[in-house]
């Protein structure tokens, strides 16, 4: 579904991205993780051309990614972004029905289909309860939930969620967690940054860490996260723990 | 106005709007103007009002009365209510650009562009007889797209047209074309009076042809900011996202920017710079009617229209037979406006 | 007895005759009292109204310096012009001409740094009619020339006096003067509007408009001024441009001819409450009744 070779971004001489190489496929979820400043949201401003790189490439759905207009990839792939920050003034409905655009033409109305596309991403995701709320009216989890809702109204095939869980609270975390694991079920192809270890090891089925902007390991959470791999990574003392039926978690040291 | 704050709360019904805003919009904007030019410095009664009006169609003009209604105050009344939508919508424009409600047509230099070239006309037209031949509206529109394109240059960069950039460049493009202005008044100081009321804003001598000149301006300018409304939505998440959702950005806003200074330019060339309408109308409907741009595209505009011609009608009976420049109008009474309206909506938000 | 006192009389009329009339203290517009001890023979004027008042009392000779507008009045070239256009007043060459007084309005900010410079100052200027007249006496006191003022006054006043004969008994034509395009026309209490009633025309605009009122078109419009003044000529404006304005072609002025465009000097002559004001009257009754004049 989405496949990276060779993707380098330098921010002047400094590579923030150098050399990362991954794929993706419909049905997985992707975690990316890493310290600060590893690069991992300038990844995914990579990913949606926001930014070009400098050197690699980058396939999404079988097209190379610049060969693709903003529209047609906006048409396959959808970011949830960073503590999204929602407009006043639209309701959640308004808001969610934005996710259409790149399948309407600029001239052209809202159809039937558009409408119910909507409804049924507003109510996989529980917002549909109070879609008439005014975005300023709405809680962290809400609104959240509310931009995962326009993603998933994109119809895309992958969905790029850069750190969607940041102040939110445990159980809104852990909801969004597992929409999203129900949403790869469903066929979509998620790459979820998360600065939340554990967090991270819950959701994906496979992980990437990256290091000021280099790929150090890849492969299921349970293999990767390691003791040694925080240490050189995080430079952090940590315990992995393995209980049953749980997979790995990460307790620092104090 | 709205609103009941239980249903907001709740909120699983929409929010109680008449449908045909638009059109109740409309209503309410021609009966202003059929107000406003039943009512002037030279008392003439509705009856002669509409008698005037029906021989102007007709073409049967006959005694002064009917000059003063045809030739006067309803191409008056006609050209403050196209301003008036003209500068809302261009504010509406700008503040979806800038996603700022402080945003105002006049940012991207277009105001000291305009008056620099009204005031170059004003004070020189004896030295240099060009001037007077070319006229104040069109070099005043001249100057204004010319100090607007000059903006948009100065804050080019690497492609694109940063936001930050166009205010600082339209800061600094205005300051220097004020002082130009400032200038050029020092140096023709009997023109200085005039130059200042043209400032402040007038439609004095409105008539048919100034209005024909601006109108397919406006027209052309309204119709592509309409057209623009999803895009404008789409804008209000932030220029990333926005482009994440399909939108070409930067060339929408190159669109948008031309879009909004053609509009601004024929308003403010054919009426002098009156304040306070871009920057209130847009932002006063948009408290009320929320910020779908579909909605509040045409709303705005219909306000501004009606705001402008109630302004000019203010201005001209107040002091009659003499005139209150119409910008101070638009100032004083806003202010309050604009006053009563921020409380409203502050209330409504501590209830919802 | 009658001898002494005969004699007494002579002696103190003969002394006030030739006591000088200095030292000469007065108080100008802004407050301020000046004190003058002895005639001024080096006199900087920065108001034209002033210059020609000046002149118009002999006392052209004892100008040493006059501000850009004086330009324009006679035997005054060769003098240096010390400010008042584009970029302020030249204090420096004021102060460096040492005059013995500076005539200035009371307006801005001259009046205050000349005599922080050290200068004897007289800050004032004649803003309506009778002021002119006023400004002649007061002039004439602070350049030791009643007797030139007190004439003065009396032959402007003649002047006046008989333009108004001519156009007494006639219908004044009702009259729209015209300042700029904005448009500013003048009120009756104005100076110009006192001299428009001398002259005998019939101002349109009323005195609650105040002097300079800006003017709704329709006003002019349905006022239907017989006869329209363009004081606005020099910048631009024409019998061809009023024409052009909506609604005004039918207005009786622009249908019979009857818009006088002005020239800057004609401007120049109007505006000023000065000696020349007689012919700014005679000026304007020309205007007003062609067949009188």
């Amino acid at each position: 579904m989405l496949c990276a070779q060779r993707l380098t971004f330098r921010y002047g001489r400094t590579p923030v991205v150098a050399d990362l190489s991954f794929s993706l496929a419909a049905g997985e979820v992707l975690g990316v993780v890493g310290p600060n400043g590893a690069g991992k949201s300038t990844l995914i401003r990579l990913l949606t051309r926001i930014l070009s790189p400098d050197a690699g490439m980058v396939t999404v759905a079988g097209r190379e990614l610049g060969s693709l207009s903003r529209l047609e990839l906006a048409r396959i792939a959808a970011v949830v972004p960073q503590a999204a920050g929602l407009p006043d003034g639209f309701t959640a409905l308004e808001l969610v029905a934005m996710g259409r655009t790149p399948h309407l033409g600029w001239l052209s109305q809202p159809s039937r289909r558009d409408e119910a596309i909507t409804e049924e991403a507003m109510r996989r995701t529980d917002t549909w309860r109070f879609r008439h709320r005014l975005a300023a009216t709405l809680s962290g989890g809400e609104r959240q939930r509310v931009v995962l809702a326009r993603a998933l109204a994109q119809e895309p095939q992958l969905v790029l969620l850069d750190e969607p869980t940041n102040h939110l609270d445990l159980s809104y975390q852990a909801e969004l967690v597992a929409l999203i694991r129900r949403e790869a079920q469903g066929g979509l192809a998620a790459l979820v940054v998360l600065h939340d270890l554990n967090l991270a090891i819950r959701a994906c089925d496979r992980m990437l860490v990256l290091n000021q902007g280099r790929l150090v390991a890849e492969g299921p959470p349970a293999e990767v996260i390691t003791p040694a791999l925080l240490r050189q990574v995080y430079g952090a003392a940590a315990e992995v723990l393995h209980p049953p039926g749980l997979g790995p978690v990460v307790v620092p040291r104090l | 106005m709205l609103s009941d704050p239980a249903a907001l709360s709740t909120a699983t019904a929409p929010r109680r709007l008449p449908l045909s805003l638009p059109l109740l919009g409309l209503a309410v904007l021609l009966a202003v103007i059929g107000l406003a030019a039943s009512v002037g410095a030279v008392p003439i009664s509705l009856r002669e009002v509409v008698g005037a009006v029906w021989r102007g169609l007709t073409g049967e003009l006959s005694g002064p009365l009917d000059t003063i209604i045809w030739q006067l105050r309803l191409p008056r009344v006609l050209l403050a209510a196209l301003v008036g939508g003209s500068l809302a919508l261009a504010g509406v424009a700008y503040q979806g650009l800038f996603r700022n409600p402080l945003a105002d047509p006049y940012l991207l230099g277009v105001a000291s562009g305009a008056g620099f070239g009204a005031s170059l006309v004003l004070a020189f037209s004896a030295t240099v007889p060009l001037l007077a031949q070319l006229g104040v509206p069109l070099v005043a529109f001249i100057c204004a797209l010319a100090a607007a394109l000059l903006v948009t240059v100065l804050a080019r960069q690497g492609g694109g047209l940063p936001l930050v950039a166009l205010i600082l460049a339209g800061v600094v493009v205005g300051s220097i074309l004020t002082a130009a202005t400032s200038l050029t008044m020092l140096a023709a100081r009997e023109q200085a009076a005039g130059v200042l009321a043209w400032l402040l804003g007038s439609f004095a001598f409105a008539g048919w042809a100034k209005l024909a000149s601006a109108l397919p301006l406006v027209l052309v300018a309204a119709v592509v900011i309409w057209l623009s409304h999803r895009a404008l939505n789409l804008l209000a998440l932030g220029e990333e996202q926005a482009a994440q959702l399909g939108l070409p950005v930067e060339a929408f806003k190159l669109l948008l920017i031309g879009a909004a200074t053609l509009a601004t330019a024929a308003a403010v060339s054919v009426s002098g710079v009156i304040g306070f309408v871009g920057l209130m109308v847009p932002h006063a409907v948009r408290l009320w009617v929320g910020a779908d741009h579909k909605r509040l595209i045409p709303l705005a505009g219909l306000a501004g229209a009606v705001f402008m011609v109630l302004a000019d009608l203010l201005a001209r009976t107040v002091i009659a037979p003499s005139e209150l420049p119409v910008g101070v109008i638009t100032a004083l009474v806003g202010g309050p406006f604009f006053l009563a309206v921020l409380r409203r909506s502050s209330l409504r938000q501590r209830e919802g | 007895m009658l001898l002494f006192r005969t004699l007494l009389i002579m002696a103190l009329w003969l002394a006030t005759a030739l006591a000088s009339p200095y030292p000469l203290t007065l108080t100008d517009e802004l407050g301020y009292t000046l004190t003058l001890t002895a005639e001024p023979q080096r006199v900087v004027s920065m108001l034209p109204s002033h210059t020609e008042t000046v002149c118009a009392l002999n006392g052209c000779l004892t100008l040493v310096g006059i501000d850009d507008f004086s330009a324009g009045v006679p035997n005054t070239s060769g003098l240096p012009t010390l400010g008042g256009g584009l970029f302020g007043f030249n204090l420096e060459a004021i102060v460096a001409l040492k005059p013995d007084l500076v005539l200035v309005s009371e307006f801005g900010e001259l009046a205050g740094a000349l005599r922080q410079a050290g200068l004897t100052v007289f800050a004032g200027s004649p803003q309506s009619f009778e002021d002119a007249f006023s400004f002649f006496e007061i002039i004439g006191q602070l350049v030791n020339r009643q007797e030139e003022a007190a004439q003065l006054a009396t032959s402007v006043r003649a002047e006046v006096a008989e333009v108004a004969a001519a156009v007494a008994g006639r219908t004044p034509p009702t009259v729209y003067y015209e300042l700029d395009a904005t448009p500013f026309s003048v009120g009756p209490g104005s100076f110009i509007g006192v001299l428009i009633a001398k002259a005998g025309g019939q101002n349109i605009v009323s005195a609650e408009l105040g002097d300079f009122p800006m003017l709704d078109p329709e006003f002019i419009v349905s006022a239907d001024p017989e006869i329209i003044v363009l004081a606005s000529h020099p910048h631009g404006e024409s019998a061809a441009t009023v024409a052009a304005r909506p609604g005004w072609a039918t207005l009786s002025a622009v249908v019979e001819g009857a818009i006088i465009e002005l020239t800057s000097e004609q401007v120049d002559l109007i505006n000023r409450p000065g000696p020349n004001l007689g012919a700014a009257v005679r000026l304007l009754a020309s205007f007003f009744h062609p067949d009188a004049f």
